[in-house]
């Protein structure tokens, strides 16, 4: 496979958290994760678990895929 | 078990990671400090008493940070689990872990370039140098930075945090 092949997942979770008017701290507390693990996932530099991407799609009533999407 | 509070958990990593990364430089200068004493007996390192006072600083310091640690994290303290690195935040559960793991490769790089000198240096004045405790000691000092500087990378601020 090449590089160029990988599968990278961006996410839309700034977008989101700032439509719903929270801060990282916020939402950080409403899901019971650490605001970095939200800062980080918004800067694409931690892959979070399922576990979590259930809980913020939960939290926003939207898919998971709506927040979280694949892109070559 | 009570809950552990998830920034609480970052906080124990990033004081977790200084003391670590303190004592790799506490043990860093008492690597010098030997070495010199082998190589080089009149050397003002061994001859002066720097080294006591030193030492005498590094332990207050260290005191220090334990301290401010434990008073920031009085109320939400992880306890043993602190000790033992049981993180349950999964961010800082990851970057416990893989900083373990650039520690351990360090540790293992420096092994094979031991073995390299090794072979090399047999009879020379660093191979005389080089006792069991001071090789210890270096294994403990690369561990330390290891982690630490993986621990510091990894919690890093970026630009839109």
């Amino acid at each position: 496979m090449r590089l160029a092949e990988i599968e990278t997942v961006t996410n839309n979770l700034s977008l989101l958290r700032g439509g719903a008017g929270l801060s990282q701290q916020e939402l950080a507390d409403a899901i019971g994760v650490s605001r970095k693990t939200i800062s980080t996932i918004e800067t694409a530099r931690f892959m979070p678990s399922v576990v979590i991407a259930l809980k913020l799609a939960t939290h926003f009533s939207v898919p998971v895929e709506q927040i979280f999407q694949l892109s070559e | 078990m009570s809950n552990w509070n998830p920034d609480s958990q970052i906080t124990s990593l990033r004081f977790n990671a200084i003391l670590v990364g303190a004592a790799a430089i506490y043990f860093c200068v008492h690597i010098v400090h030997k070495m010199l004493a082998t190589m080089s007996p009149e050397h003002w390192f061994i001859t002066s008493n720097w080294l006591h006072i030193f030492s005498f600083i590094w332990a207050v310091m260290y005191l220090g940070i334990a301290v401010r640690w434990s008073w920031i994290n009085k109320k939400t303290n992880g306890c043993w689990r602190e000790m033992l690195g049981l993180y349950k935040d999964e961010f800082t559960l990851q970057a416990y872990r893989k900083a373990c793991v650039f520690s351990l490769s360090v540790v293992i790089a420096a092994q094979m370039f031991g073995l390299i000198l090794g072979a090399y240096s047999r009879g020379s004045l660093l191979d005389e140098a080089l006792s069991l405790g001071i090789v210890s000691m270096i294994f403990l000092t690369l561990t330390g930075f290891a982690f630490s500087l993986s621990i510091w990378w990894q919690l890093r601020e970026s630009d839109n945090e």
